[in-house]
């Protein structure tokens, strides 16, 4: 079966060569050249990725995303300015997978597909090899790997599919510190970049859609240097 | 020629002359030559009117005086007759200081005490401005009715050395202090009329020094039509004019380098699909214009960063966080890229709390980081301290390069500033990141400074203040 891809783009001549290099990479690639017609096609087709850039007439990419995610739940890397930390910090909390930066090198869009694809996979056969661990309760917070929903005092919390990873690794490894290459290759299914912030981003929506304890102690600590510790409540 | 517009031009000539005539006096010129012109106009009236009074209310009490001494010896000639009025005249010099001569109602007199020289002009019809202060010698005529109602005319001295009520015996310090005071209000006021325009004047040209490009003068400092004015309204066009060219130039900058990227994504993509297509040989040459397509890519990138700098049109977002552990991750990553050809040195307190942009701040470092390890020669060291100090924290980066020359160090953080002579080819100058560096450390309210260590090699120095958190 060959993954289906819809690449939402507005440079016309970009959208060309970059369908042109995913399908050579086995790829079924749909185009779509501004943010109405991305919409639409994604409502409408089965997808298994959504390549999505930001900046574009009509509708932008976050605002595409936005409302993609009221009903689809379909991974969705983003392609966003360089420097535009806003955008992609934005894009996290909207719920985009993964992002990269652009202008970049084709190999690494395709190789941030495959490893979005293989978590998505791994999401899958986890949820039926661990029977056990179906339902995470640690305090005040539940984790629920069948329905994929968090709560917190019984009350749901919204969190993106990386977040959710996140908090699984955490909650299934508490008190234990883990580094930002596990998380990474947990959460994110791909190997720790230089410079890779995306973890530290996720992790600070994470954090702030949990909240602390309600002693207000932090829930999630940084150790510097190390990574990141799910603190266990004494 | 319209012959309709005939009218409305010589309305406006006539104006415009007639503004012209106006403006005359609302220049500065005329401005501080009347105003010193009324100041001492207003001294000098104001000190004159003040003897006035005082000498017009001592004279008061003199006329009271006199008139009741008059009127006593008018009474005395009616009931003890001419030589009890002589006695009476001399005793009341001794005894009141008041000289005086007694004439009846025909003017004639009626005692020989103290009689003058000029006694005769006394006797004439006294009509107003007939007799001069000079004619008088001194005496004033004084008309009384006695208590049986009879009319008599009593000449007395004037007495100028009388005695002042007590209070008017500071009168000159009275009169200094007077005088002071006027011209010093008045001073006042004219010196915070030039000089509070000029004051502003001179905030908003550090102001725009400093690169507030946005700076104007308000209208209400140039409103005032004279040379201040005019020169705050030439500011403010300047200002304009500045600020238009350095906006357009950044603009044009910007336009480039956005323009420039759409392509360069473009050629990445079509060389990678080149690549699939010949065979494995041949990929030295792909790989040379990829790392120069990244190259190029990050150039664009820094130009970009530095332009947005420049613009301050930072998210002015402020947040607290530990620079102890963001020089940590800096350091860490620094380690990472040199493959420890390099040592580098951290000294940092263990906790570090800052209140600021922590991107800024990070981008700053590792700018001159980078910079301090590709200027290191292999296997030497490059040094980070962090020092906190009451008001500020310094952060040092030292390397064991070649430093720059006395001359370079403050065009260092110059975009695209390059040191002549020495410096690897290779290396390319020092390109934007400096720039970048000072820029970001500028937005924080901190400076930067570069100086060469006396051991060899480059130390830039990075002050923050340390802002009240918010």
């Amino acid at each position: 079966m060959t993954t289906r891809i819809l690449l939402i783009e507005d440079d016309q001549e970009l959208n060309e060569l970059l369908s042109e290099f995913l399908s050579l990479e086995n790829f079924h690639v749909d185009q779509a050249f501004d943010g109405e017609q991305g919409l639409n096609m994604a409502l409408n087709g089965q997808y298994d990725v959504l390549v999505l850039d930001i900046m574009m007439p009509k509708m932008n990419g976050l605002d595409l995303l936005k409302q993609f995610r009221i009903s689809h739940k379909t991974p969705v890397l983003m392609l966003t300015a360089r420097s535009d930390e806003v955008d992609r910090i934005v894009g996290f909390e909207m719920g985009a997978d993964d992002y990269l930066p652009k202008p970049c090198n084709p190999r690494e869009i395709s190789a941030r597909i495959r490893a979005i694809l293989r978590r998505v996979e791994m999401d899958k056969s986890g949820l039926e090899a661990s029977g056990k661990r179906q339902i995470i309760i640690r305090e005040d917070v539940e984790l629920n790997h069948n329905t994929r929903i968090v709560s917190k005092q019984g009350e749901t919390i919204d969190l993106t599919s990386t977040e959710f990873n996140l908090l699984a690794s955490l909650l299934a490894k508490a008190g234990q510190v883990l580094s930002k290459e596990e998380l990474t290759e947990n959460a994110l299914g791909r190997k720790l970049a230089l410079y890779d912030r995306s973890v530290d981003m996720h992790m600070s929506n994470l954090r702030r859609k949990l909240g602390p304890f309600l002693s207000n102690e932090p829930r999630i600590k940084t150790i510097r240097g190390v990574g990141y510790q799910y603190v266990i409540n004494a | 020629m319209n012959p309709a517009l005939k009218p409305y031009a010589v309305l406006g000539i006539s104006m415009s002359l007639t503004l012209r005539w106006l403006s005359i006096f609302r220049s500065l010129y005329w401005k501080i030559f009347f105003f010193f012109w009324l100041t001492l106009i207003a001294a000098i009236f104001s000190v004159a009117t003040l003897s006035e009074i005082i000498v017009q209310e001592r004279d008061q009490d003199q006329y009271q005086k006199v008139v009741k001494l008059g009127i006593k010896a008018a009474d005395i000639f009616e009931t003890k007759g001419s030589a009890e009025l002589t006695q009476w005249l001399h005793y009341i010099r001794l005894e009141f200081d008041v000289t005086g001569f007694m004439l009846d109602a025909k003017r004639r007199p009626i005692s020989l005490a103290h009689l003058p020289k000029n006694w005769l002009e006394f006797t004439l019809p006294l009509t107003q401005g007939r007799l001069s202060k000079r004619d008088l010698k001194g005496f004033q005529p004084y008309i009384i009715s006695s208590s049986s109602d009879r009319i008599y005319t009593f000449v007395a001295l004037r007495d100028n050395s009388g005695p002042y009520p007590t209070w008017l015996k500071h009168l000159p310090i009275l009169q200094i202090v007077t005088a002071l005071l006027i011209v010093a209000l008045l001073t006042a006021f004219v010196t915070w009329h030039i000089t509070d325009p000029l004051r502003k004047l001179k905030q908003a040209t550090h102001s725009f020094a400093r690169g507030n490009l946005n700076t104007r003068l308000s209208d209400l400092s140039c409103q005032k039509n004279d040379e201040i004015g005019e020169v705050g309204l030439a500011f403010n066009h300047m200002a304009e004019r500045i600020s238009l060219l350095v906006n357009n130039q950044q603009r044009l900058f910007r336009d480039i380098s956005h323009e420039l990227r759409t392509p360069l994504a473009r050629q990445q993509i079509a060389l990678e699909l080149l690549a699939r297509k010949i065979p494995d040989t041949e990929h030295q040459s792909l790989h040379r214009i990829e790392r120069e397509i990244e190259r190029m890519n990050a150039l664009i990138d820094q130009v970009l960063t530095l332009l947005r700098l420049e613009q301050s049109d930072l998210s002015p977002i402020s947040e607290v966080y530990d620079l102890s552990e963001l020089l940590f991750k800096l350091t860490q990553d620094a380690e990472f890229e040199t493959q420890s050809k390099h040592q580098i040195h951290l000294v940092q307190p263990e906790k570090n709390l800052l209140t600021g942009q922590q991107e800024l701040v990070s981008r700053a470092v590792e700018n001159i980081l980078r910079n301090a390890i590709r200027y290191t020669p292999e296997k030497g060291r490059v040094f980070i301290r962090a020092e906190v100090t009451p008001e500020s924290v310094v952060i040092r980066i030292e390397d064991e390069g070649e430093g720059v020359p006395e001359d370079s160090l403050k065009r260092l953080f110059e975009p695209f500033y390059r040191v002549e002579a020495c410096r690897n080819q290779q290396s390319g100058g020092y390109g934007v990141g400096m720039a970048i560096a000072e820029q970001a450390i500028r937005a924080q309210s901190g400076t930067i400074e570069a100086s060469n260590r006396p051991t060899g090699g480059l130390r830039v120095e990075i002050t923050l203040p340390k802002l009240p958190a918010q």
